[in-house]
């Protein structure tokens, strides 16, 4: 694995993209009667994951029994498959640039080792707190926002919120 | 007191679908399908007579037994009656395609060695040594010198193991889905392509690389014609195949056959391979590792696609 500064060049212009994204939300509502979403679908994954191991399990839990309960397949839901559509489009947008590598982003003080544990601890993270707010950046603060509703904004606000307060205190992990 | 006694259809593997074929035949057919595309491409090879470095198809060759070997234990799994394997090859029958198959199988071993004994003196030295170590001189000689005869021999076998593991399953009259001559001919192109996307991902000549990528693109193409063809050959059939082509407009398998069959499993990778030849980077392994993928995904839904249709209609 390399480290790998892509030229900038290669990428779209963040406002087309951005425009693009609007207009692909829109399409969703459109098609699909539902917004985007990313934490739902891994979410549903960790529940398939779980009923492999005990269905009994899941059948107690509240919260899980919602997803998988008994007879229930949790990747039958719109997020799963639009998760895979990001997946495979991402890898032909990258392919078409002539972006496809394998590449780990990281700041000079820090090892690949530490880079990916850290990666896991923000994810991990940001998974729960994203369940405790019923939906990621996403599904909430995007899909949300979009239908203007008062939740999704101020979830949004929260999240960069705390992306800026807990910046100052891992800032090496980058410089 | 009201008593029920049923005293038909009761055998939950064939009624109301047939559920006795699962993941070992579906393993099986891919890898044969593997074997035969590895070994054409690889007695073509040889068969142009190129003086150049061994390429990456005939040093493949290598591989030929080890995977049909791999593929035949996969089948051997799924056999009943494991020991009565040996009844195969005492008879044949010209209306069984599994007798075909049997003999097939039973040639493409020997023959796929001796042409590995034929070529390795270029493409695997140290196996050459090792064989001589080992006294199998004479076999590498016996070989060398009809090398040309074993190479045509070995594409007139490789294009009957890749067609007969799709007749294997068209002959298979009662399953509409399965009920089709052309489905020869698919899992002849879907072989050749798993073979050409292997030769294209060992190539460590970039030349060799770019042509086997080219082949690949024209065999997938070729592929999604033919699995239209079948598509349209079914969709205006009788009633019951009418039913059967449901399966995928709008039946039980239309998102596994559009979303992982077409989309992830033949137009993703030959996407992949033109942006390669355009010119854009990319690891070599991601479009051969996706037509690999797709080959497996393909034969696992022909496998149950054929066993969820009938021709009664429930």
């Amino acid at each position: 694995m390399r480290t790998f500064q892509a030229k900038p060049s290669t990428y779209m212009n963040p406002y087309v993209a951005g425009i693009g994204l609007g207009l692909v939300l829109l399409l969703a509502y459109l098609i699909s009667g539902r917004g985007l979403g990313a934490s739902g679908a891994l979410m549903r994954t960790v529940v398939q994951a779980e009923k492999v191991v005990s269905q009994e399990h899941v059948d107690n839990n509240f919260y899980l029994s919602k997803y998988g309960g008994d007879g229930q397949n949790p990747w039958h839901n719109w997020l799963v498959w639009e998760a895979l559509g990001v997946l495979v489009g991402g890898l032909i947008s990258g392919a078409s640039a002539g972006r496809l590598h394998l590449e780990l982003h990281r700041g000079p003080r820090i090892t690949a080792r530490q880079r990916l544990l850290y990666a896991m601890l923000g994810g991990a993270l940001f998974g729960f707190g994203a369940r405790l707010a019923r939906g990621c950046t996403s599904g909430v603060a995007l899909s949300g926002g979009a239908t203007l509703a008062a939740g999704s904004w101020i979830t949004m606000l929260c999240i960069f919120a705390g992306a800026y307060g807990l910046a100052w205190f891992v800032r090496k992990l980058w410089i | 007191m009201e008593e029920f006694i049923t005293t038909h259809r009761m055998n939950p593997d064939i009624d109301p679908v047939l559920t006795i074929w699962r993941w070992q035949v579906s393993v099986y057919l891919f890898l044969g399908g593997l074997t035969a595309g590895l070994l054409i491409l690889g007695a073509l090879s040889v068969l142009q007579r190129r003086k150049a470095a061994p390429t990456a198809a005939q040093r493949l060759l290598v591989w030929t037994p080890v995977v049909l070997g791999v593929g035949l234990f996969s089948l051997f799994l799924d056999l009943e009656h494991k020991i009565h394997v040996y009844r195969f090859y005492t008879t044949f029958r010209v209306t069984s395609p599994m007798s075909w198959g049997s003999w097939i199988l039973l040639l493409v071993m020997p023959v796929s060695v001796l042409l590995i004994a034929g070529t390795m003196r270029e493409t695997w030295p140290g196996l050459y040594a090792w064989a001589e170590r080992k006294g199998l001189r004479g076999l590498a000689t016996f070989s060398e010198k009809r090398l040309m005869g074993l190479a045509r021999l070995s594409v007139a076998l490789g294009v009957a193991l890749g067609i007969y593991t799709g007749i294997l399953l068209s002959a298979y009259g009662a399953r509409p889905f399965w009920n089709t001559a052309i489905l020869g001919p698919i899992f002849l192109v879907s072989g050749l392509s798993s073979g050409a996307a292997l030769v294209q991902w060992m190539s460590r000549d970039e030349r060799e690389h770019r042509l086997y990528t080219r082949i690949d693109v024209g065999l997938i193409a070729f592929e999604l014609f033919l699995i239209g063809l079948m598509l349209i050959g079914m969709a205006s059939g009788p009633e019951r195949q009418q039913a059967a082509a449901h399966l995928v407009f709008g039946g039980e398998l239309t998102t596994y056959f559009w979303v992982f069959v077409v989309m992830i499993g033949l137009l993703l990778p030959v996407l992949l391979e033109v942006f390669h030849l355009k010119g854009r980077p990319q690891p070599r392994f991601i479009a051969p590792a996706f037509v690999l993928l797709g080959g497996l995904i393909f034969r696992f839904f022909i496998v149950e696609a054929g066993q969820l249709t009938t021709w009664i209609g429930y």
